[in-house]
């Protein structure tokens, strides 16, 4: 059986995209584990991390998702586990979870540094299970350069095997290969570079609504709409309805439940969705003119720049029935990771 | 009392203002005061001097040698402080002043000003602001209202000038005979708590009948309230129903207490009668003083109309009137007196078809056996029993059925002469109504005041408060001016007074919560704490039902998780662990200071949407049990603690000894303003009460 321990500089890398696109590609019986979960789920006093049931659906595996993280929180590892104890665990874990399996794969925490305080980051965990290490960096083309040279050059690796670096979500991939990868390339092993796609960086108003904690308002069978474009409504709707990006489809519209002006432009204007801010409700007959035009409105109860902040940082997650995503990645690793090196 | 009495029965009046000019209100006082046949000494006072009505005129009150006992001061605003120093110089008891244009119009100071005058020398000002005072023992008309009042058994106080102007003019209409009518106005002085103590003991007076539109010492007015209610009744319209709103939702006690339900609750609490119209107390006053008191309750309907009978029956459940309804008995009564298409069950339906003569032997066989404490008679007008005939019939029978000392009253529906026979039968106290609702009501509210006689129990219970621990626990709160108490501080409150809640800690990390759980029990609940997350459920920051240690590392990582995902950055200071409680029903328990009437209590339906449900009831502190009881039992779903749906019945004591407590609390310390407890989970009997939440605020410091 093959372990494999896949880790990220910083947050938001695309590890678990990356860990769904090998299963994949690779298509044989895979096991999965996070030592240290961060998409925690709670439910009916139930524990588990959402990449974990995520796995364990996608891939019939037939292992309990709760136990598949070790916690969630220093507090818990702090109380529970010495660093002898946590070993054990850590590697009574990998063997449970890697048994029957052609390759199990570790997914650690959001960044190199996150669980260190509890011995749960990634180079702690590759020392105790003794597995190589595949660390995703991602970010401009200058952070991906220092984050990798400074691993490489600054932090001890001592006991640490690097099966290599893949580096996701590059924008402008050609002229990257050009004038940063020569350089990294010459002090580490680079598996894959992977271009930025805009696709999966998409989610539906379900998840939006999940993620800000909103209402919906109008047309909830309608939330599996994606949204591709964001749109504040801070002008008229008349001036709105003029600009170039306000007539594209599939936009999300942030405005106030008293710009009645702006919610009936977004009507006008073919939207995926509206989110009203500061929980202001608006009239009922313009509820009524939305829900018969089928956009979804959903009502947050924060202002309108904690809203955008908030949407502009969202991460959107995988689902076990988003096959067009889940296929997209397969494909980016298959075209542009060496899969093979990384299996080997 | 032999004070007050002077004001009732007094040798000497004096009029300050009296005016020889007729139609000028210092001549129509000293007119009526004439013509009414006052036996005692008249002197009218003006500048003047003169003849006045007939009367010597002094040109100021000093130069009357005699004692004089009450003065009308009926001169100038401007002129109203100089009259009352120099009546109470001169040792005048009481001091009527008619004349308007103080508090009424803003002109607090100078009111005072007058209080202070009076009370320098002892003297009580009634008013400013009145129309005078009616007293019929002393055959004494001072006011400038009409001049026939009909003396009789019913007291009038009221604050309304012009309306009791009115009401002395209805009395005549209606022939509703006054032992007093005395007019309180802007009640600087003597209020109606003075005067209902007078009429308490005042053996003329069988009902009073009180107009007000607020009270000023609320709690010195429940006092004198129930004191009158033990003896005679007394009817109230009390104006003002939305006045005033809610008062500050700082509680949902404060927001739950309008204004009126305050008043409501008190006047019932003191066994008071409210009528919501003039029309309506009239018609109970002059009911109640001539009905006797009712041996039995059990009351019997004779129609010779159904459909009236129907509506009676109805009228008699909205006003709690028992129906006798032994059938057998009824039967063995009425069998003889009813045809036998008629109905001997109640209401007795002797049919259309009978005459007086066979009305009236239906009317003598329910007089005539024991088992029957009242009789309400109905009558629908027809061709065999015209209205010419019923006339005597009811007054014969309504003299019987006095002599007998049982109550009865007749409604009677039909044309123009029926309603010239009713005018006719009520002039002479008959008590006949033509419509059966107005009937109904009379007998109702008959019951309703001997009722409360015999089963009223004006003791209360009280417990002891440590205030010195109170007062040390809320020393800080008070010295930096918060107007609450914080969560641990009226938790602290609710122990010392012996309130039970769930054991709670507030832990800071993991280690602690999983040293502490011992402490606090399985199962728990376990709460964040922060200062930036409001709804604490919305953001994931409540676990229940925790039963052993692994629960609670799960769920501390939950919490932590699930509140910075739902506002990163979010301050949190801790989590609190609370025992969970079982199931039980959930009340509102509170009390508060309110600004008339002083320290309440109310019990209702708790929980989360009290202020959707109110479902709420209140009562004046300081209470008894049965008094308490009383107040749960008003509430709509008192029924859930007698156990329903096959469920156990509830610790009542349990919620009985918390209104106790709760109040002894609020009694005790002035600077407490309001304490809620909501809920108050009550579990079944002897299994006790729990607080899980309690709200406690402070007196601000603005007091007057």
């Amino acid at each position: 059986m093959n372990s494999l321990i896949i880790a990220s500089l910083r947050a938001n890398a695309g590890k678990t995209s990356l860990i769904v696109g090998l299963a994949e590609h690779l298509g044989r019986p895979v096991g999965y584990m996070k030592p240290f979960g961060d998409r925690l789920l709670y439910s009916k006093k139930r524990l588990w991390d959402y990449d974990a049931a995520l796995m364990s659906n996608l891939y019939a595996i037939d292992r309990n998702p709760e136990n598949m993280s070790i916690g969630f929180d220093h507090a818990k590892i702090r109380y529970m586990y010495t660093g002898d104890t946590l070993r054990a665990q850590l590697e009574h874990m990998a063997e449970i979870m890697g048994r029957d399996k052609d390759m199990l794969l570790i997914e650690c925490g959001r960044s190199i540094s996150y669980g260190s305080g509890v011995h749960l980051d990634p180079l702690s965990i590759a020392r105790a299970l003794k597995t190589p290490l595949v660390i995703v960096a991602s970010g401009s083309d200058e952070d991906i350069l220092d984050d990798i040279l400074f691993l490489r050059r600054q932090v001890d690796l001592t006991g640490v095997e690097i099966a290599g670096f893949i580096i996701n979500g590059v924008n402008a991939i050609d002229s990257f290969k050009e004038l940063y990868l020569p350089e990294i390339e010459k002090e580490v092993k680079v598996l894959g570079v992977v271009p930025h796609c805009v696709e999966l960086g998409y989610y539906s108003l379900r998840f939006l609504a999940d993620r800000l904690f909103a209402k919906v308002l109008t047309c909830e069978r309608n939330l599996g709409r994606v949204v591709k474009h964001v749109f504040i409504g801070a002008m008229a709707g008349d001036t709105a309805l003029q600009k170039p990006f306000f007539r594209k489809s599939d936009k999300l519209i942030i405005t106030g439940g008293d710009r009645t002006d702006m919610i009936l432009a977004a009507i006008e204007s073919d939207s995926a969705g509206i989110l009203l801010t500061n929980n202001i409700l608006p009239p009922a007959n313009i509820l009524a003119r939305v829900e018969e035009s089928g956009i979804p409105m959903l009502l947050a109860n924060t202002e309108t720049n904690e809203a955008a902040r908030r949407i502009a940082g969202l991460q959107p997650l995988l689902t076990i029935d988003d096959r067009p995503r889940i296929e997209l990645l397969r494909d980016l690793v298959s075209s542009h990771i060496d899969v093979a090196a990384l299996t080997k | 009392m032999d004070h007050i009495n002077n004001l009732f029965n007094p040798n000497s009046i004096a009029v300050v203002g009296a005016s020889r000019t007729p139609g000028k209100i210092g001549h129509t006082i000293v007119k009526n005061i004439i013509d009414c046949g006052y036996k005692g000494n008249v002197f009218p006072v003006n500048p003047a001097g003169g003849d006045i009505c007939g009367l010597h005129g002094y040109k100021n009150i000093f130069e009357i040698e005699d004692p004089v006992d009450i003065a009308l001061t009926v001169v100038p605003a401007s002129k109203v402080y100089d009259a009352v120093v120099e009546c109470a110089e001169k040792g005048v008891k009481y001091n009527l002043i008619i004349t308007s244009g103080f508090s009424e119009v803003g002109n607090i100071e100078e009111e005072k000003k007058l209080v202070h005058a009076a009370r320098d020398h002892g003297m009580r000002i009634i008013g400013p602001n009145i129309f005078g005072l009616f007293s019929a023992d002393a055959n004494m008309n001072a006011t400038f209202g009409p001049a026939n009042i009909t003396p009789g058994s019913v007291a009038i106080i009221t604050q309304s000038g012009a309306l009791g102007l009115a009401m002395i003019g209805k009395t005549a209409v209606e022939n509703i005979g006054l032992s007093a009518i005395v007019s309180v106005g802007n009640k600087c002085d003597i209020d109606e708590s003075d005067l209902l103590e007078y009429f308490i003991q005042q053996d003329r007076t069988k009902v009073i009948l009180m107009y007000i539109e607020g009270i000023k010492n609320g709690e010195r007015f429940i006092r004198s309230l129930k004191k009158a209610t033990r003896v005679k009744p007394v009817i109230v319209i009390k104006s003002g129903r939305s006045a005033r709103g809610a008062a500050a939702a700082a509680s949902h006690t404060g927001s739950l207490a309008g204004a009126d339900e305050i008043v409501d609750a008190i006047l019932r609490q003191c066994g008071a009668i409210r009528a919501d119209s003039i029309a309506e107390a009239f018609s109970w006053c002059a009911y109640l003083a001539n009905a006797p008191e009712p041996v039995t309750e059990q009351t019997v309907i004779i129609t010779n109309g159904g459909g009236v009978g129907v509506m009676a029956t109805d009228a008699c459940e909205r006003y709690d009137i028992p129906l006798y309804n032994d059938t057998e008995t009824l039967h063995e009564i009425f069998s003889p007196v009813t045809p036998s298409f008629g109905s001997t069950k109640n209401p007795i339906d002797i049919s259309g078809g009978a005459t007086a003569p066979e009305y009236s032997q239906a009317l003598d066989a329910a007089l005539n056996h024991d088992k029957i404490g009242a009789a309400m008679a109905l009558y629908c007008e027809t061709a065999v029993f015209p209205a010419l005939d019923l006339e005597q019939m009811l007054e014969d029978t309504n003299r019987r059925f006095k002599e007998h000392g049982r109550p009865v009253l007749f409604a009677a529906v039909g044309g123009l002469d029926l309603e010239h026979a009713i005018g006719r039968l009520r002039y002479k106290n008959v008590p006949v109504f033509s419509d059966v609702d107005q009937a109904v009501a009379c007998m109702g509210k008959l019951f309703e005041h001997y009722r409360q006689r015999r089963t009223r129990c004006d003791t209360f219970e009280d417990c002891s408060i440590d205030t010195q621990a109170i007062d040390a626990v809320t020393a800080e709160a008070r010295a930096s001016e918060r107007s609450f108490l914080s969560a641990n501080e009226s938790r602290e409150i609710m122990k010392i007074i012996g309130v039970g809640m769930p054991a709670s800690c507030v832990v800071r990390s993991l280690d602690e919560a999983l040293e502490r759980c011992g402490d606090i029990g399985y199962p728990l609940v376990m709460k964040v704490v922060s200062p930036d997350i409001i709804h604490k459920s919305d953001a994931g920051g409540v676990v229940l039902d925790l039963n052993n240690k692994d629960e609670i590392i799960d769920a501390w990582q939950a919490i932590n998780q699930r509140c910075q995902a739902y506002l990163p950055g979010a301050r949190i200071d801790g989590i609190e662990l609370n025992a969970m409680i079982e199931p039980g029903i959930e009340t509102i328990i509170g009390a508060r200071r309110d600004p008339v009437f002083g320290p309440i209590a109310m019990f209702g339906q708790g929980g989360i949407y009290v202020e959707v449900m109110k479902d709420v009831s209140f009562r004046a502190l300081p209470l008894n049990r049965l008094e308490i009881l009383s107040m749960m039992k008003q509430t709509r779903s008192y029924p859930l603690l007698l156990g329903v749906r096959g469920e156990a019945k509830k610790d009542i004591e349990g919620v009985l000894d918390t209104i106790i407590r709760v109040g002894a609390l609020v009694r005790a310390c002035d600077y407490i303003s309001d304490i809620e407890v909501n809920p108050l989970v009550v579990f079944e009997e002897n299994a006790g009460v729990k607080a899980l939440d309690v709200r406690i605020l402070l007196a601000t410091q603005r007091k007057e």
